[in-house]
């Protein structure tokens, strides 16, 4: 028989945020690909959690409830971003003088990792799955769940993500011989 | 005959159950094209975990102070969310006299409710023979603390002298942040 707990044996919302941060953190960011987007989505996922704790008995429930919920929310981001990337390109070709300047370059060297940009470069449908099973250790059963898809469907994905990665990190040149 | 794209995939994530994953496995040792093609699925893998991630421990300061200010502006009804005691081990010797201007500080700044439940002094002596006074007061609020102790009528000298060891196991107390000491009032 399934025996419902008590309330105050549910963990706290400390104990909930540090073990669990870092890795919706991790999932926030290799979605988004930007550190303070990641921070956001972890700061609404977070509050949300906070609002709906009495509900979710332990620390894995928990783990799974604000992994859905960051990427409900970066569907979000995603269409904004895909809306900022048509406008930046247009900008780009209007052939107006745009440099960065030299430290700006450095930091955006340093933070945008070659990793980064290829998986900035999946659809957003292919990132998310992989993003899951590779940076939030979930398998397919646990995927495809959170996500509302197959198993199968979450098999497919993460091939055709590996697939165009090898693609693009062989264009890169630098990891694949 | 060869294993498809996904199901290779699949067998790399331990996805394949059983009589299959075996049948796989035999295919694998005796098909030099197959062993290439899931070498290649692994090194991204590899490549993937390998990347380096920004810090994830500043963020999680940052968010927390968001989250914080977030359930202040909307809500003061609500029970804040750090809401915690504080432990503060410290060695015997150091600092006795500190921890109780700590204890009889704190409550004559906070007319601590009786709380038979809380033990406010824990004295353990460890293995080692090392002996630890542990102070636990309870705290709603650490800014409220800090607010409290700088316009404290009392002149009280409150010393929280923290060893340099100490566990304060606080991650992400925005107002504490292991400084070693913490002086207030005079
Ligand atoms: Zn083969």
């Amino acid at each position: 028989m399934l025996q419902r707990k008590k309330k105050n044996e549910y963990p706290r919302f400390e104990e909930v945020y540090r073990s669990l941060f870092p890795t919706v953190f991790r999932v926030s960011y290799r979605i988004t690909g930007d550190k303070g987007i990641a921070e956001d989505l972890c700061h609404e996922a977070f509050i949300k959690y906070y609002e709906k704790q009495g509900l979710l008995p332990d620390i894995e429930q928990a783990k799974y409830w604000l992994i859905r919920v960051v990427r409900n929310i970066s569907l979000n981001y995603e269409k904004r971003r895909i809306r900022e990337r048509k406008a930046y390109t247009r900008f780009k070709n209007a052939d107006i003088d745009y440099e960065e300047s030299g430290e700006e370059k450095i930091i955006r060297e340093e933070t945008d990792g070659m990793v980064q940009k290829a998986l900035d470069k999946l659809p957003y449908k292919l990132r998310v799955v992989l993003v899951l099973k590779e940076y939030a250790g979930l398998n397919y059963k646990e995927i495809g769940s959170i996500l509302g898809i197959s198993e199968g469907n979450v098999k497919i994905r993460v091939f055709r993500a590996r697939e165009k990665l090898a693609i693009i990190f062989k264009e890169g040149e630098q990891y694949v011989s | 005959m060869c294993p498809d794209g996904e199901t290779l995939s699949a067998y790399l994530d331990g996805e394949i159950g059983e009589p299959w994953n075996t049948t796989i496995q035999k295919h694998l040792e005796t098909c030099e094209r197959c062993r290439q093609r899931l070498k290649t699925l692994q090194r991204i893998d590899h490549i993937l975990l390998e990347d380096y991630a920004p810090d994830y421990l500043e963020s999680m300061e940052k968010v927390k102070r968001r989250i914080q200010i977030t359930q202040v502006a909307e809500n003061s009804i609500r029970p804040p969310i750090w809401k915690r005691k504080i432990a503060v081990p410290v060695p015997l010797g150091i600092g006795v006299a500190a921890l109780l201007a700590v204890i009889f500080g704190l409550y004559f700044l906070f007319f601590i409710p009786q709380r038979n439940n809380m033990r406010l002094v824990r004295i353990k002596t460890e293995p080692l023979g090392s002996t630890e006074v542990q102070v636990a007061a309870p705290i709603e609020d650490i800014e409220q603390l800090l607010k409290s102790l700088d316009k404290s009528q009392f002149s009280k000298e409150v010393i929280i002298k923290l060893p340099g060891n100490s566990k304060f196991n606080m991650i992400g107390e925005p107002a504490i942040m292991r400084e070693t000491e913490i002086y207030r009032g005079k």
